[in-house]
């Protein structure tokens, strides 16, 4: 009779600890690609001037909103409440966060975007989400957003919301 | 364990004192600390029940404070489903699967020893963290990020390492017993041959060495968001706590099903026995068991209805999750079709054996209730959730602990328990245990919410039924406790025959009751 070894039915477990820590890239990778998780607004990386020459008529209206922690004293909230998005046409825009703290705070904001189907529609040419913003005591600074609507967007794409939600980080830099 | 002593061969008998418990590497001998470890962390674990539900018996706050009622509330989860259910059946699988195949021990002695030397450290672990300062964990035995990480008190240092180390025993555990079952099988014995409790013990076994590690990734993520900067879970660095919510389940889902199968297969045996008729439907059994640990890899999000999957996660893990009802039926219409027309008997095991049939298909059925997905978003995390898993898990996995050691138990020390007794136990938990969790589903479903030491006045009445019956089914265990004391250690009962019951199947029943300290040295025939 062919014998079971210990040794090899042992590589079982050892595998099964790595695919618990390959599920976090797995995860992300998994929300990128089917659009979940609110991860998947567009991060426009190409060269602008072609991103103006697709424009086209069509708009669609966002709508902004700010997250602060209800547990910190943040002040945090977008400049304009509301935006018309145009294909090809580029807003910017910003979001005014300050620290009443009398130490600076590094934070993080994570957007979300509404409807989660449409998502991909919402292009961003630059966000302060992108990275961690360290913010200096006592201090009101103002941070950038650069967005527009995709050409690639269906007639019926009329509205967005997109939110921000801060959490402050002990530490500065590194994801992972 | 004196007659062990006595009936074993002298010159390879046990040694004497407590360091034959230490260095003992039988696995009859280990197999009962594991059993004794299972009835500690039973008792400890149903105190702090005792605790929760004295705090509820009405509505305000009476004798906790809320933090140590959410400490009290996590540790009897941990301790209940880490110390009790899974060391007991580990206990079972040790005395019955080499007795069951033929075997003269298990294949990995000495890990065996290890394994289960563990445990008490593990525990003694956690369990020391409630004097800590900042007290015992208090974020749930499911333990989500953050709240386990950034807002859990220091003492989940320990709570982590705790995991690891029971986890380490468990993957040794289900190996040795893979091994075992792979190895040592007596000549004749094919893998259709098996007994049912060897069965269901190796597929838990696959399941426990494919998800434990998962579960020992989990917690060392958050040992290093906790201590060494990372943010798997934090979304401050980039991390996601819907993600520990998924590597959680995925563990989580599959471990439910640990605590269940090995149940499956004693009960199987149990009811077969007493209605003095072969199990219906052997093969079906086999693969209705696979097929629920197949399945059991793919539902694990309906644990996380609420925690905004899209509507296609939400169908799929919906409709693989009811997909499980198939198979299990197909479990219960066995059990029911060997019992009828059989010439039962209604000893305590067979008593223990129905009441899981029935009450544990109540607690699959308001399980598949959870499962609709669009329901769900109600039920979520109400006491409607507490009084499912309380219904598998209690007079499922626990009720079939009892029958197996009420059945076995002759077996293993020669003598019969009190029938008396026995019968007392069984319907004062019988009771106890529907007045505990049935009336749980209606405040429940009326929106009373889990792990609160406070509740609305609406729910007052209720709660005190549900209170008084925790109390009848908690100290009616200590009747059980008298029953294994008096015929172990008391020595009372009369003398068991070497077949115990009316011609029950399988090889334990071959060898002397008491069973001899080495049994099976010459592996039998199996025709």
């Amino acid at each position: 009779m062919k014998k079971m070894s210990p040794w090899k039915i042992s590589l079982v477990p050892i595998f099964m600890f790595g695919f618990g820590f390959a599920m976090v890239p797995l995860y992300d990778i998994f929300c990128e690609v089917t659009g979940l998780n609110g991860k998947n607004y567009q991060v426009f990386t190409g060269d602008i001037n072609s991103l103006m020459d697709e424009g086209g008529v069509q708009t669609a209206n966002l709508q902004m909103l700010a997250d602060a922690d209800s547990r910190d004293l943040w002040q945090f909230q977008p400049e304009n409440k509301h935006l018309e998005l145009q294909a090809g046409r580029l807003i910017t825009t910003y979001y005014e966060l300050t620290n009443p703290y009398d130490y600076p705070v590094t934070i993080q904001a994570v957007p979300s975007v509404a409807p989660g189907e449409w998502a991909e529609y919402l292009v961003k040419i630059e966000c302060f989400c992108f990275t961690q913003q360290l913010v200096p005591a006592k201090s009101t600074m103002k941070l950038p957003l650069q967005v527009t609507l995709s050409a690639k967007a269906p007639k019926e794409v009329n509205h967005l919301s997109l939110s921000y939600r801060l959490y402050q980080s002990e530490t500065l830099g590194g994801t992972f | 364990m004196s007659h062990a002593i006595e009936s074993a061969d002298h010159h390879h008998g046990p040694d004497k004192g407590f360091l034959r418990w230490v260095y003992t590497t039988n696995h009859k001998d280990i197999g009962t600390m594991y059993l004794l470890l299972a009835l500690g962390s039973l008792l400890i674990g149903g105190t702090m029940a005792f605790v929760i539900r004295a705090e509820l018996f009405q509505p305000g706050l009476q004798l906790v404070d809320p933090n140590f009622f959410n400490q009290m509330t996590t540790m009897h989860g941990l301790i209940m489903v880490f110390g009790a259910i899974m060391p007991a059946f580990v206990g079972l699988a040790n005395w019955l699967v080499p007795m069951m195949i033929g075997a003269p021990d298990m294949a990995l002695p000495r890990i065996n020893n290890w394994s289960f030397w563990l445990l008490p450290f593990a525990f003694g672990m956690l369990l020391c963290t409630l004097f800590m300062d900042g007290g015992a964990p208090n974020f749930g035995w499911t333990f989500y990020a953050p709240l386990s990480t950034s807002y859990a008190p220091p003492s989940v240092t320990f709570f982590i390492f705790s995991v690891h180390i029971m986890g380490i025993s468990s993957i040794m555990g289900a190996v040795n017993v893979i091994v075992t079952i792979f190895n040592m099988r007596a000549p004749g014995m094919t893998f259709m041959k098996m007994p049912l409790f060897v069965w269901t013990w190796l597929i838990t076994a696959f399941l426990l060495i494919a998800v434990m590690p998962v579960l020992a990734g989990v917690v060392t993520m958050m040992l290093m968001d906790i201590h060494f900067g990372t943010s798997f879970f934090d979304a401050a660095g980039g991390g996601d706590p819907v993600l520990f919510q998924h590597v959680f389940w995925f563990f989580g889902h599959p471990e439910v099903y640990i605590m269940i199968l090995p149940a499956f297969g004693i009960v199987s045996h149990i009811i077969s026995t007493f209605s003095r008729k072969p199990l219906f439907g052997y093969t079906s059994m086999v693969w209705a068991t696979a097929s629920i640990a197949v399945l059991s890899f793919i539902v694990w999000a309906h644990h996380m209805f609420t925690v905004g999957l899209p509507l296609v996660g939400e169908l799929f893990f919906m409709y693989s999750t009811m997909l499980i009802a198939v198979p299990t039926g197909v479990k219960v219409f066995n059990w029911v079709t060997t019992m009828f027309r059989g010439s039962m008997t209604f000893e305590t095991p067979m008593l223990f054996a129905i009441a899981f049939v029935v009450l544990f298909t109540i607690g699959g059925l308001s399980g598949l209730m959870l499962a609709i997905a669009p329901a769900d978003f109600q039920y979520h995390d109400t006491y409607f959730v507490v009084a499912h898993f309380h219904y598998v898990l209690v007079p499922g996995a626990l009720f079939s602990i009892l029958a197996g050691v009420y059945y076995w138990l002759p077996k293993w020390c020669g003598r019969m328990y009190s029938e008396t007794l026995g019968k007392w136990h069984f319907w004062l938990s019988f009771i106890g245990v529907n007045i505990t969790f049935f009336p749980m589903h209606f405040v429940g479903l009326a929106g009373m919410p889990r792990r609160i030491p406070d509740y609305a006045l609406q729910f007052a009445d209720f709660n005190a039924i549900v209170s008084v019956g925790a109390f009848i089914f908690g100290l009616s265990q200590l009747i059980f406790v008298y029953n294994l004391w008096r015929t172990t250690i008391g020595g009372k009962g009369e003398q068991a025959t070497d077949k115990v019951w009316d011609e029950p199947d399988g090889l334990e029943w071959d060898i002397p009751s008491p069973a001899p300290y080495h049994s099976f040295q010459e592996p039998p025939q199996v025709k």
